[in-house]
Formats: structure tokens, C-alpha cells, sequence
């Protein structure tokens, strides 16, 4: 071997190597920044209020720290947040609020996109290094609180949320706070929000059905004959047969763009805890009427009214087909008329689609109930080490004022739209701390349309005052507040989920408990189980009769043991 | 003697020290942890070091997971499809390019065939998504044109892993030519000419000359991929993935991903990784002692 050729190799080598190891740590990611954590560590871990003398005069436990302190968290960076010059994710306006005004400098340990967000949450409590206090899952809080890596709030929070936090906290009677206790003691603050955002409403494309000369649907035949309908007769007029009835996406139980209120109408719930009639607690994904709803699924891609390739597309994929006039139907929430119906209805500052918004209707005389939870999307921790654990309830109670005081400040637009009052998208996000009021959506659904109707602000709070000029922007011509005026006109998708809690057509799911020992096992295979087996069906690629296989299959590969622990977890609670 | 050659040698040493000291403080103490991890029920409060330990308890619910067999083969199944396509697939290309012999064609092609290197699998999938579209792709109206009927690469289990390791090639071998043109410019320039005085065609020159010039570095990535036989590939498949290819696509990897991160058990993930880590070790001894059997050829 040359000489030349011989270092040549010996360069590769080294390069070679050098990839293998940056791989191989892959796998286990932790015993990284061990010497910081314990270095901080060394720091009284204390719960005195920083430069305030508790003991001295009544406390004001909104004051502003002087110097300002730094707390840490870890931030989730929504994509679609349109930054102004000079902004990021470290230093934005609604930032620079809370430095001005309280006196807290926040500052983010790490930020990942928002796609990323858990897996870093559960790195970041392997590696033992957590901020100050950040956002996690309901699994993670059972094993930071089992780990004892978190602080008991309890004593905090009697100290340092105002009352109107705490009432806010408890607005649903309790129920949301309380799953954040363990043994009595609160382990983190729940990221409260209305139960009823995810729930589906049903949008159909009104030209369409003038054009065809179709009625608005009562009943969920008619929803099936629409549906034939538009990939049949040509609904866009363009003499080709490129149309579908129902657009949908790869998660057929996603809230968007999902199926839930599909499946709704034939009275099934599969991803929900059911009470049957026994008084037993079940699984909804294994119930006969799931077999039933698949089976019509089944007819519809048969019959082409579905897109063929629905498997593939994520929910902004599957959208392309809603925004270029491809299908006339989705499933989704209350605020898809915002995204992404408008990126097809407005075109050039006009409104050229017509979309209609439907209650979900049920295929018989029973009415389709919406699959809700608990309302609690994830939960706040405050690490054992940080040394200001109560700046986090100052933070906590400057939002709650943001969104529920009622004499006209600038606070929304300063904590939920930042300095981008005329293009909001996702600003909100920026917040470290984000809670929501339990009814902000039916209070809304109900005050909206009477405040329009009557052309007077003046019985609105605060949030919804700019909701209210939005809407009126819209009146006046400006096409792109579309969103919120679908949102809030009479007959809106926020005074439909209104109508929905009138005639009590929310369904809470059974079981909001941690996740059972079996489960925390299982649950992610059963989880794969149901996707691959629903959608062969659907496809076509698996008879219907699949379904009482998987069933079978379902409770011996663990279902029926977490049947039990979920059942036994209600018993004792 | 020997104080010359440290006299000529003492900057080369002193250039390959970072090196080292930065692979002992991110690969190799890391390490220690990850294998007490994967004997261990680890809570991240205790730390590594006073974690309960387990035993094999990690390692028998990996192997007791009712996918577990599927999983397992198509792991192997496509990751030696990738090693065998990505090792021919830029040797042949490398050989082609080498003889065209104007400049300027020969730098086009190779800046064209390595830019997707530097695309993520976030990015390609989407595109993957559209060109390989039953109804809209442009490979299917291709097919379609030629009065067949359309193919769902990525929801038909059959064609799913042809798609990955025919997706994986197109990213990577024009990335991984580099590496043989490299080796080809080192082949002595005389070599060539003596075949050709011997009457060599072009054919016969790449095969007598080109080829065994190039063997030692083939020999080598050869050796070096063999310790991949079980990374199939994350990013790529867990991109392009769906409920009904989770037969023929679902790996290790993405099985890991799914219990390790979205449900938090740490030690099954770290028992994983060190359970791949051994089979890539014992291919990499297995093919490392062939290679010397057999091409004669050796690193150290």
C-alpha cells in the first residue's frame, strides 16, 4: 500500500468513526449536564419570596422584583408564529411585558419546534436537568411526581395565586385541579381549557349543495347522500370527475380533520373510556357500533367519496384538498374556519367558497354526542431547584388578568397578541404560562351573536372585544378576518358548541386517571393495533369481519388487564 | 531514531488529542451509563447510580412484545437491502463518472447527485408524498402511460421497503461517490497508460485497474456499513410511514420510538440501543476479520 494512500485511509477512518459515535449516543441520552444540575443543586431550594420579607406587613404578592430575577423553562416554538423584526423566541414583546412589569426576566433552557416538544420534555427529565418550571404530559407528571423531582405546590399556591386564579383554576367545579394532586398534595398547575375544543363540527360547502340542488343535512343519510353526491355529479362544474365527498387524514381520530364526529353519528368512541350499560367502564374502540361506522367508511372509499390516499397525508396535506376545491366535507373543530378554510375561501380579499356549519347529526332518533375529556391539555411542574418557584403564580396570575379583566386595557394585546395585533397567528404561544377559562368558547358562543346582533361591545369581556371588532372588520370588507366571523356569527362554530352544551350533547370520557401499570406497558402497541387494523378496513384492504379479530386480539394483548386496572383506579377514586 | 521521528511526529499528535478527548467525553463516557441503564427500572431523580436494578428484565419484554419477530426481520431485512444498494449503486456510478472526460459535465453531475445529502427526510417525504401519488404523481402517470395500472407505493406492503431502500440510495450515493472518485484519483495515472500500450480497452482498464485501485476503500465501507445491519433508518421511515405499511415498515427504531419517548420507559429504549449496539459490533468484527481473510487487507 502507498503512502499516500495509506494516510488517505487513516483520514476516512477517523472521519468514519467519528459519525459511528455521534450515532451510537442515540440511544442513551442522559448523563449530560449532571454537573449543572447539582451545582444549582447546592442552592437552598427554599420557597422564600425571593427580595420579599414574608413576615413582615401583608404580603403584595404581585410586586414587582427588584433587581429583576431569572427564571427558566423550556419553550415549544410554534411554526407558524410571524415574528417582527428583531423578535424570537428569547426576546419578544410579551417577554419584555412580564420583565417590565413584574420584574422576571424568562428565559428558555432550550426551544424546540412544537412537533418536538414532548420527546424533549422526556429527555430533559432522563438527563435530570430540568428548568425552573416548563409544560409536560400527564405521564410525565406521574414519573417526575414518582421520582420526586417536582415541588408540592400546595402551600404556594394558597400563598401566591389570587383569588380570581384560583377561581379561574376551579372554574369546572374542581375536577381539573384536582387531577393534578397526588395524595392531597398539588404536584403542578393544570393547563385548564374548555373540554370543548376539540369537539367536531361539521363543515360542508354551501355552494356545492346549491349548485346540486341538495338540502343542508338533518340526519346522517342525508350526510352519506351529500356525500355521494359531491364525488359524483360534479359539484365544481369542470366536467371531470376530480371531486370527493369527505376529506380526511391519516389520524382518522385526530380532532382535525379526523373522523370522531363520523363515527359520532353511529354512536361509537373509539380513543374514549365508555360507561356501558353493565356500569362498567370499556374501551369505545372495541364496541360493536365501531364495526358498524367502519363498515360505512368501507362503502365510501369503495364508491370513491373519500380520498384514495388519505393515508398518507398529515391534516395540513389532507387541507391542500379542502383549499383547491377538491372536496366539499371535513370533520374538524371549532376553529378550522381560521385554518385552513380561509386559505381557500379568501382569494384576493374576497370570500369565494360559501362553507356551511352543521351540527353533527346521528344516524337515528338518538342524538350524536361529542367525545369530550377532562379539559386539562398538560400540566405546569416546578422543579425542587428553583429558587423562585413563586414567580411562576406571578406569571400565572398576570395572564389570568390578561384574559379575564373586564375595563379596556391593552393587556390582550399585549399577553395573547403580542405587539402583532393585525396578524395574531399562534402569538399567544409565546406565553410561558397558559391557561384558559373552562367556558371562554360557550361564553363566547353565547355573547357573540347577541353583542352583533345588537351592535354594542359593551356586554363583552375584554377577549372578546377584539373578537367583536374582528368580526365587524369583516363586515365592513375585510375578507381576511373570514375566521372570525365564521367563528362567532350566528350560527357560528363557537354558538354551535354552545347549542352542543344546551342540549347536553357532550359526552365526557370516562377515565382521566394516570396511565395503569398495564397500560404504560401496552397502550402504545394496542394504540398501533387499532390505526393499522381501522384503516385496512377503511381501505379496503381487510374485510370488516377484521374487526372482531382485532377485538379478540385487543383484550389478550393486554386490553382486558387495563379494562380492569381502569375499572379498579374508578372504584377507589 | 526514535526521538526523530517523535521530532518530526509531535504536531500530528498534538492534532489528533481533541479528537480523542472529545470522543471519550460524548461516546465513551455516555456509554457506562447507558449499559448500567439497560439492567436497570432507571428513575431520573436517583440517577444511573442508584437506580433499582432489574437484571435482564429490560431485554426479556423487548423480546416478549407480540411484534417483536416482525419487527426484528424487517430491521435486517431493509437495512441489508440499503447496504448492498448504497455500496453498488456509487461504486458504479463513481466508475462512470471517472471516465467522462469533460470537466465541466463531470463537476455538474457531481453537484446534482449529492444535493439531496443536504435535504431533510421532513422535507423529501412531502415530496416523496406527491411524486409517488397514485393519482397525481408524476411516476404513476408515468405508469399510467404505459397502460398500467397505479401503484400505491406507500400504503402497498409489497412495494413500501423497494420505496425506502430505492429512496435512501437516491439521497445518499451521490454523497457517498465522493469517497470512490477520491479513491480513483489516487490510482497512479501510469497504470493507465501501460494498459493502454498493452491495448486495453476502456472496459478492460476499469476492470484491471480502476476496480482493484479502488478495492481497499470498498473494502472498507463494506466493513464499516456492515455495522448498520440493524439501523434501517429512523427519520426516513418514521416520515413516511402509516397504519398500513407498519407490516413491512414498522423497525426497531420507530418501535423504540413509539415505547421509549411518546411513553417515557427509558430502559427499555437504552436496552434496545444496546442490544443493537452488540449485533453492529459483531458484524464489525465478523466482516472486519473477512475482509483480511480474503482481500488481504487491514487497518491497524
Amino acid at each position: 500500500m502507498t503512502k499516500a494512500k495509506r494516510t488517505w485511509i487513516a483520514a476516512l477512518l477517523v472521519v468514519a468513526l467519528g459519525t459511528t459515535a455521534a450515532c451510537s449516543d442515540g440511544g442513551g441520552n442522559k448523563s449530560e449536564g449532571q454537573g449543572e444540575a447539582s451545582a444549582s443543586a447546592s442552592q437552598s431550594p427554599g420557597q422564600t419570596g425571593g427580595d420579599q420579607s414574608p413576615d413582615a406587613q401583608p404580603e403584595d404578592i404581585m410586586a414587582k422584583y427588584d433587581p429583576p430575577i431569572e427564571i427558566s423553562t423550556g419553550a415549544s416554538v410554534n411554526p407558524t408564529v410571524v415574528w417582527n423584526p428583531g423578535e424570537s423566541i428569547d426576546k419578544n414583546s410579551v417577554y419584555d411585558n412580564y420583565e417590565q412589569e413584574l420584574g422576571i426576566r424568562v428565559k428558555n433552557k432550550w426551544a424546540v419546534d412544537t412537533s418536538q416538544y414532548d420527546a424533549k420534555v422526556k429527555i430533559t427529565i432522563a438527563s435530570n436537568d430540568l428548568p425552573d418550571f416548563m409544560y409536560v404530559q400527564r405521564a410525565d407528571l406521574d414519573q417526575l411526581v414518582k421520582s420526586d423531582m417536582v415541588m408540592d405546590l400546595t402551600d404556594l399556591y394558597e400563598k401566591y395565586a389570587t383569588p380570581e386564579t384560583k377561581k379561574f383554576l376551579t372554574a369546572d367545579g374542581g375536577a381539573q385541579l384536582d387531577s393534578a394532586k397526588s395524595d392531597g398534595k398539588l404536584m403542578a398547575i393544570p393547563r385548564t381549557d374548555a373540554p370543548y375544543v376539540p369537539a367536531q363540527i361539521l363543515y360542508i360547502r354551501n355552494d356545492w349543495l346549491k349548485k346540486l340542488n341538495l338540502q343542508a343535512p338533518k340526519t346522517m343519510q342525508d350526510v352519506l347522500d351529500i356525500s355521494h353526491a359531491f364525488a359524483t355529479m360534479d359539484p365544481d362544474g369542470n366536467g371531470k370527475a376530480d371531486t370527493i365527498g369527505l376529506s380526511l387524514q391519516k389520524e382518522i381520530l385526530a380532532s382535525d380533520s379526523g373522523l370522531i364526529g363520523y363515527f359520532s353519528s353511529y354512536h361509537a368512541y373509539p380513543g374514549k373510556w365508555i360507561k356501558t350499560a353493565s356500569g362498567q367502564v370499556e374501551y369505545g374502540g372495541i364496541q360493536p357500533e365501531v364495526k358498524t361506522t367502519l363498515k360505512r367508511l368501507q362503502d365510501m372509499f369503495k364508491a370513491g367519496e373519500l380520498d384514495k390516499e388519505f393515508m398518507v397525508k398529515d391534516s395540513s396535506k389532507s387541507a391542500e384538498l379542502l383549499v383547491s376545491d377538491k372536496a366539499g366535507m371535513v370533520y374538524g373543530p371549532f376553529w378550522m374556519p381560521s385554518w385552513p378554510l380561509q386559505g381557500g375561501a379568501v382569494k384576493d380579499g374576497k370570500v369565494v367558497q360559501d362553507w356551511g356549519i352543521y351540527a353533527v347529526p346521528s344516524i337515528d332518533d338518538k342524538p350524536a354526542l361529542q367525545p369530550v375529556d377532562l379539559g386539562v391539555t398538560g400540566y405546569y411542574v416546578i422543579s425542587k431547584k428553583a429558587k423562585h418557584p413563586e414567580a411562576v403564580f406571578k406569571l400565572l396570575n398576570r395572564w389570568v388578568t390578561a384574559l379575564t379583566r373586564n375595563d379596556p386595557t391593552e393587556d390582550v394585546a399585549k399577553y395573547s397578541q403580542g405587539s402583532l395585533k393585525d396578524k395574531p397567528q399562534a402569538y399567544y404561544t409565546l406565553n410561558p404560562v397558559l391557561v384558559y377559562n373552562i367556558g371562554a368558547q360557550l361564553y363566547s358562543g353565547e355573547m357573540m351573536p347577541k353583542a352583533i346582533k345588537a351592535k354594542d361591545p359593551s356586554m363583552l369581556n375584554n377577549e372578546n372585544k377584539i373578537n367583536y371588532e374582528n368580526v365587524m372588520k369583516f363586515e365592513a370588507g375585510d375578507a381576511n378576518q373570514y375566521g372570525a366571523y365564521m367563528a362567532f356569527k350566528e350560527g357560528g362554530s363557537q354558538p354551535l358548541l354552545y347549542e352542543y352544551f344546551q342540549e347536553g350533547r357532550y359526552l365526557t370520557n370516562a377515565y382521566s386517571g394516570p396511565p395503569t401499570a398495564t397500560m404504560a406497558d401496552r397502550w402504545a402497541t394496542l394504540q398501533a393495533k387499532e390505526m393499522e387494523v381501522f384503516t385496512k378496513i377503511i381501505t379496503n384492504g381487510a374485510s370488516v369481519d377484521e374487526f372482531d379479530k382485532y377485538v379478540e386480539q385487543w383484550k389478550t394483548l393486554g386490553g382486558a388487564q387495563i379494562t380492569q386496572e381502569v375499572n379498579d383506579w374508578l372504584q377507589s377514586h | 531514531m526514535k526521538a526523530l521521528r517523535w521530532k518530526n511526529q509531535w504536531p500530528l499528535h498534538l492534532m489528533i488529542w481533541p479528537a480523542v478527548a472529545l470522543l471519550f467525553v460524548y461516546s465513551y463516557v455516555p456509554i457506562a451509563g447507558a449499559l448500567f441503564m439497560a439492567f436497570q427500572k432507571f428513575n431520573p431523580a436517583k440517577g444511573v447510580f442508584a437506580s433499582p436494578w432489574v437484571g435482564l428484565d429490560n431485554f426479556r419484554y423487548i423480546f416478549s412484545m407480540p411484534d417483536m419477530g416482525r419487527v426484528l426481520f424487517n430491521t435486517v431485512y431493509i437495512a441489508s437491502m440499503k447496504i448492498v444498494a448504497g455500496l453498488l449503486v456509487p461504486i458504479a456510478f463513481a466508475l462512470m463518472l471517472n471516465e467522462v472526460r469533460v470537466a465541466a459535465v463531470k463537476r455538474t453531475f457531481q453537484t446534482l447527485v449529492y444535493l439531496p445529502h443536504f435535504l431533510s427526510w421532513v422535507i423529501l417525504s412531502g415530496i416523496l408524498i406527491d411524486i409517488l401519488s397514485p393519482s397525481e404523481g408524476i411516476v404513476n402517470k408515468a405508469i399510467a402511460g404505459l397502460g398500467l395500472e397505479p401503484v400505491f407505493f406507500l400504503t402497498d406492503n409489497r412495494w413500501f421497503p423497494f420505496v425506502l431502500v430505492t429512496s435512501d440510495v437516491w439521497k445518499e450515493f451521490g454523497y457517498a461517490t465522493i469517497i470512490y472518485l477520491a479513491a480513483l484519483t489516487s490510482i497512479n495515472p501510469a497504470l493507465y497508460e501501460a494498459a493502454e500500450i498493452d491495448g486495453a480497452s476502456r472496459w478492460k482498464r476499469t476492470l484491471y485497474v480502476s476496480l482493484p485501485g479502488m478495492a481497499p476503500i470498498i473494502v472498507l465501507m463494506a466493513a464499516l456499513s456492515l455495522g448498520n445491519v440493524l439501523n434501517a433508518g429512523f427519520e426516513q421511515i418514521f416520515n413516511l410511514y402509516n397504519a398500513l405499511v407498519y407490516e413491512s415498515g414498522d423497525v426497531i427504531d420507530t418501535l423504540v420510538y413509539r415505547i421509549g419517548l411518546e411513553q417515557a420507559q427509558y430502559s427499555v429504549a437504552t436496552a434496545v440501543g444496546l442490544f443493537k449496539s452488540l449485533v453492529s459490533m459483531f458484524f464489525i468484527v465478523i466482516s472486519y476479520g473477512l475482509a483480511y481473510r480474503f482481500a488481504n487487507y487491514r487497518l491497524f
